[in-house]
């Protein structure tokens, strides 16, 4: 019990969200370690995204209570303040990428996050009298040496809103890295991207979880799911069908009924 | 005759410069931080009223009973900053999405400028209140209309270099950020609400800046010098010359400017002063639909950061 590996980093107790009648999450209760690897898996419309959107604060539950390292955040879940929730260590990508368009990559990847004692409005007065900006550099170059992780130095000066589904996704995991969290909720991190480059957001996921990293997925593409993930949940109807190990999911009959059986079985 | 020119010429470069100050203060809420506000004359109307009385020397026959008689130079920060207070503890409306912003900043502006028709007391209502000014008292017409030409370039200029050092720093970044995709600034621990708070502050000062030096200019002031269309016009301008874009936001004031000054030379037809007053709406309005259609962004569109784009 003592040892670290077992540290449960996200509990969710009994938590509820309804859209009208449809009961997007119904009573869904589950623990991440921390430290792992988790995938959430599940047919279209088992509630996979309203669960991060409860977790990350874009939603409101209706009941149920959400614990981020035995801190109660549900307070914060429900007021929506994301931001605050981003602060203490919870990010999230979004399913189809967010970003800010119409600002190059280089400039979105500016963005992300205050840094310590950063007060923009005082650095700016700063700017008026000093032509030198620090934090402004220090931003510049953790930015470049991200584009350069991600293999995008090339597209620095484009427009995101110019590029493919799966460079935005790229773009997006970018600017969670520099958020630097310690809870990652990916929702279908490699939903678009191309083959090639698959290979390189698994190596960053895999390499989060050496660093100490949790991480929670969502994804349709089983092979890597089944490949790198600690711990499988099998959401369905917004319920928690199954739990385990990857093998343990492959094996599971409820499971194979409900979701591989029917879609693709994946190896 | 052409002093009376050089002096309306001159007049014009006033009102433009002062306009100016307006609008890159709009261009702050809008164009950079996302924040609808129809009611910006109100600050104008702050910053000019609240140097008005602080300035004013109230008499026992006089209409208007407040007033401290301080010097221009003393009232004008003490009434940026008034203004700057009343902006901040009205500023939370920024949470509310861009219907309600409308009706709310619109309401606003009309709040204002009902009070300060009806408390004559206090602001001298339709009669107007009137400041003593050296600055008038001494120069001829030509001097006092160059002398404000100057006055109000540097502070346009400053305004100017402020407003773009914001643009371009990290704190404008996040601003645009959050206009871009507020949920999405949000998700990356950006506070969303209270850096729009600061925007719609800093744009209210720089709004009052403007309005307290157009009091000073124009010397007497009533209700009807800040219509509450005032701030339509001041939207045209930005969204003729680009919104978000410093240089568009002064564009776009030059060529309104310009067009007003063309329709009163040129369109002033006298038995009828209102179809070159109308014509000149007509003229703008038709500009700014072909600049909507054939180039939604603005002239100049929208900012350009030194990172490519």
């Amino acid at each position: 019990m003592v040892d670290r590996e077992v540290r449960t980093i996200l509990r969710c107790e009994h938590l509820s969200r309804s859209f009208g009648a449809t009961k997007a999450i119904d009573d869904c209760s589950l623990e991440v370690q921390e430290g792992t690897i988790t995938s959430i898996i599940g047919p279209n419309g088992a509630g996979k995204t309203t669960l991060f959107n409860l977790i990350g604060g874009f939603l409101r539950p209706d009941s149920g209570e959400i614990y981020f390292r035995d801190r109660d955040v549900t307070v914060l879940c429900r007021g929506c303040k994301c931001h605050v929730l981003a602060k203490i260590g919870i990010a999230q990508s979004f399913q189809a990428p967010r970003g800010f368009g119409e600002m190059t990559i280089m400039e979105s990847l500016m963005v992300p996050p205050p840094l310590a004692n950063d007060n923009t409005l005082f650095s700016t007065l700063k700017l008026l009298i000093s032509k030198k900006d620090t934090s402004c550099e220090v931003r510049e170059k953790r930015a470049l040496d991200m584009l350069s992780g991600i293999g995008l130095e090339g597209k620095r000066n484009d427009r995101l809103l110019d590029q493919d589904a799966g460079t935005q996704k790229l773009v997006e995991l970018a600017q969670i890295l520099l958020l630097d969290p310690s809870l990652f909720l990916l929702d279908e991190p490699l939903a678009g991207v191309s083959r090639n480059k698959v290979p390189l957001i698994l190596n960053y996921i895999k390499g989060l979880r050496d660093k100490g990293k949790t991480i929670v997925m969502i994804e349709h593409k089983m092979e890597p799911v089944l490949n790198i993930s600690d711990v499988i949940h099998v959401l369905v109807n917004g319920k928690v069908l199954a739990s385990g190990s990857p093998e343990e999911i492959r094996e599971d009959q409820r499971v194979k009924e409900a979701y591989l059986g029917v879609s693709h079985a994946g190896t | 005759m052409t002093t009376v020119f050089i002096a309306f010429l001159l007049n014009f470069v006033v009102l433009f410069l002062i306009y100016v100050i307006f609008v890159l203060g709009l261009n702050i809420q809008w164009g950079q931080a996302g924040i609808l506000n129809f009611g910006l004359v109100a600050f104008a109307m702050l910053g000019a009223y609240i140097t008005g009385i602080l300035m004013f020397h109230p008499t026992a026959s006089s209409i208007m009973q407040v007033g401290l008689g301080l010097p221009f130079l003393v009232a004008f920060p003490i009434a940026v900053a008034v203004t700057g207070v009343i902006a901040w503890f009205i500023s939370p409306i920024v949470k509310f999405g861009l219907e309600e912003l409308a009706i709310i900043t619109l309401a606003f502006a009309v709040l204002v400028h009902i009070v300060t028709d009806n408390e004559a007391w206090l602001t001298g209502g339709t009669t107007g209140l009137m400041i003593t000014s050296n600055l008038n008292d001494r120069l001829d017409v030509l001097t006092y209309n160059l002398a404000f030409v100057g006055i109000l370039l540097v502070v346009a200029l400053a305004v100017y270099y402020f407003t773009r050092t914001l643009n371009f720093s990290q704190f404008g970044r996040i601003l645009n950020a959050i206009r871009l995709d507020e949920l999405k600034a949000k998700s990356l621990g950006i506070d969303a609400v209270s850096y729009r708070m600061k925007a719609f502050v800093i744009g209210s000062v720089i709004v009052a800046i403007g309005g307290s030096l157009y009091l000073y200019f124009v010397v007497r002031t009533v209700p009807d010098l800040f219509p509450v269309d005032l701030t339509f016009i001041l939207w045209i301008a930005l969204l003729l010359g680009g919104s978000g874009n410093n240089r568009g936001a002064v564009l776009g004031m030059g060529i309104y400017m310009l067009l007003d000054m063309l329709a009163r030379l040129y369109l002033n037809i006298p038995a009828h002063p209102e179809v070159g007053a109308g014509l000149k709406y007509v003229v703008t309005g038709l500009l700014l639909v072909v600049v909507i259609v054939r180039r939604p962004e603005g002239i100049l569109g929208p900012r350009r950061s030194k990172y490519g784009g």
